[in-house]
């Protein structure tokens, strides 16, 4: 037995009301383990059988991208700043789709995983956690998409396609703050599975998907900018395409300090409500 | 802080108490439309009259040392099943502490987190994350855990396409090769055939005679309990009635409950 072990095994840790004297991030870290094999059991499932797990990630994209492509692109003829229409929309829809499947998943994680919250004890704020990198897998197979929707077009990547991870964070850290929160209160209030859906609706029609903000500075675009997913998209969106103008600092600024404050605040309100989870369920 | 254990105990419970309150009107599972009409319909002052309280478990405290092999017994809704959540950290007691020393493994049910798409390597991989080892340590018992299942060339098929007998043999002995100091088993664990549960028993008797571990064991199984308990505690309307010999704490509870 080595000594970091045999420290472990004298180890006294107290627990109570109020949650444990380890502190919770290194408890997190003691069982990373979970989370490794959580997010494995979650691909193995999708991707199994391969062709079938693609199919359903690249299908709902590819749909709304039709939709959109359609309604806002044929019927209603909106701008699209010199790039193909369909284009614009998946670029879009690659955050967008993200954001929203992380708030789903997180949601439906507690109930998805009853054992591991009602007969066994670990972090549980790392099964909702856990779903991100299902969902990084997916955004990435939609990257290749696009990358080919380009290739149709006979579109060039710009080179900032290199910060794309980089740009992609923010997206992350607001996707998983509102899938914190949602999970949690999936679990205390029965009637929150019906606003979820909703409240999605709206966020797409809100976010820059089916359109560009960058391009159309009016009053009421003034107001969408709040949205911390808009910067994002428009920052996606001029890390793939040539010629999108990048949004302004202070918007991005103001953005990233929305999307930090809301990830803290879904790490804070999941911690606040932890105890009453397992009663709850 | 209250990290001062003695050395040799490695369980301190300390005036733990469990209170639940519940919605007097209306319906139980409450909603977010609810809480809302709720609280701007009802002054701040009465809001508490909204609720009944009761308690499950009140000012429960005991010590375990190390090694000692603790059951806790009582009839049915006594408050033994939320004193076992508490311990296993399942849920949070309303007041009161619980210090432990070393590393802790409860088992409420065998193969937890087992998912039937999974092959059988795949899930105590899972499983065995689940009930808090690190991947080396896995990968270390992995196969020990193997051999004692006896299903060696169905491992990388998935769990789907065991026989119930071969499903349960593999989640049993993920449990059984766990090295934890402290390990809280809601009754014995002896499941599968015949032959199965002879080596389950013989296991269970293994883990439990190694005087560095403390074993607590909550059970209806009053036979078990006297066979594996060095001690033993009973449990009668969420309180703590009796702690001594399990020879003793068992026919009180017979005397009771009859």
């Amino acid at each position: 037995m080595t000594a970091q072990s045999q420290d472990d095994r004298q180890r006294v840790h107290v627990f109570g009301p109020h949650g444990s004297s380890e502190g919770w991030l290194r408890e997190c870290y003691n069982y990373r383990t979970v989370v490794r094999f959580l997010a494995r059991r979650d691909l193995i499932i999708r991707y199994r059988h391969t062709a079938i797990g693609i199919g359903w990630v690249i299908c709902k994209p590819v749909l709304a991208m039709a939709i959109f492509t359609i309604v806002f692109g044929r019927i209603a003829h909106m701008p699209a700043h010199g790039v193909p229409y369909p284009v614009l929309v998946l670029t879009g829809m690659i955050p967008w789709q993200f954001f929203s499947s992380v708030v789903n998943d997180c949601s439906i994680s507690l109930a998805n995983n009853l054992n591991l919250v009602t007969k066994v004890w670990l972090p549980r704020i790392l099964l909702p956690s856990s779903t991100v990198i299902l969902n990084l897998t997916d955004a990435m197979i939609n990257v290749l998409l696009l990358l080919c929707l380009l290739a149709w077009y006979h579109v060039a990547p710009s080179v900032h396609m290199l910060l794309l991870p980089l740009v992609f964070l923010p997206v992350v850290l607001i996707s998983l703050g509102c899938g914190l929160f949602c999970s949690t209160m999936m679990v205390l209030f029965q009637d929150v599975k019906n606003i979820i859906p909703v409240a999605l609706q709206f966020g797409l029609l809100a976010s820059p998907v089916a359109y560009t903000l960058a391009g159309a500075p009016n009053a009421w675009s003034q107001l969408l900018w709040l949205n911390p997913l808009a910067p994002c998209i428009e920052w996606v969106r001029w890390s793939v395409l040539n010629g999108m103008a990048a949004p302004s600092l202070e918007r991005s600024l103001i953005a990233l300090t929305e999307g930090v404050l809301i990830f803290l605040f879904g790490v804070w309100f999941f911690r606040n409500q932890d105890a009453r989870l397992a009663d709850a369920l | 802080m209250p990290f001062d254990l003695p050395e040799n105990v490695t369980i301190r419970v300390s005036n733990i108490s469990k209170e639940y309150r519940r919605v007097i009107t209306g319906r139980q599972h409450h909603s977010l439309r609810d809480e809302i009409v709720r609280s701007l319909t009802t002054l701040p002052w009465k809001r508490k009259h909204l609720y009944e309280r009761f308690s499950s478990l009140s000012d429960i405290s005991f010590e375990v040392r190390r090694g000692e092999r603790l059951g806790i017994i009582g009839p049915n809704g006594a408050g033994k099943s939320t004193l076992l959540k508490i311990l296993c950290r399942i849920t949070a007691p309303s007041s009161g502490s619980v210090a432990m020393r070393g590393k802790v493994t409860s088992i409420l049910e065998v193969g937890t987190g087992f998912h039937p798409e999974l092959s059988g390597r795949e899930n105590v991989y899972l499983n065995g994350a689940i009930l808090g080892m690190t991947l080396s340590e896995i990968n270390a018992r992995f196969g020990e855990v193997l051999a004692f299942a006896d299903i060696n060339q169905f491992i990388d098929d998935p769990v789907k396409h065991y026989s119930s007998g071969m499903y349960v043999r593999l989640a049993f002995s993920v449990a059984a090769h766990l090295d934890p100091d402290i390990m809280i088993v809601d009754e014995v664990l002896a499941v599968g055939d015949v032959q199965f549960r002879q080596k389950c028993m013989t296991r269970m008797r293994d883990i439990t005679s190694d005087a560095k571990r403390t074993i607590v064991l909550v059970s209806h199984d009053l036979e078990a309990v006297q066979e594996v308990c060095s001690r033993c505690l009973l449990i009668q309307d969420s309180r703590l009635v009796f702690d001594g010999e399990p020879a003793e704490a068992i026919r009180r509870y017979r005397a009771v409950s009859s």
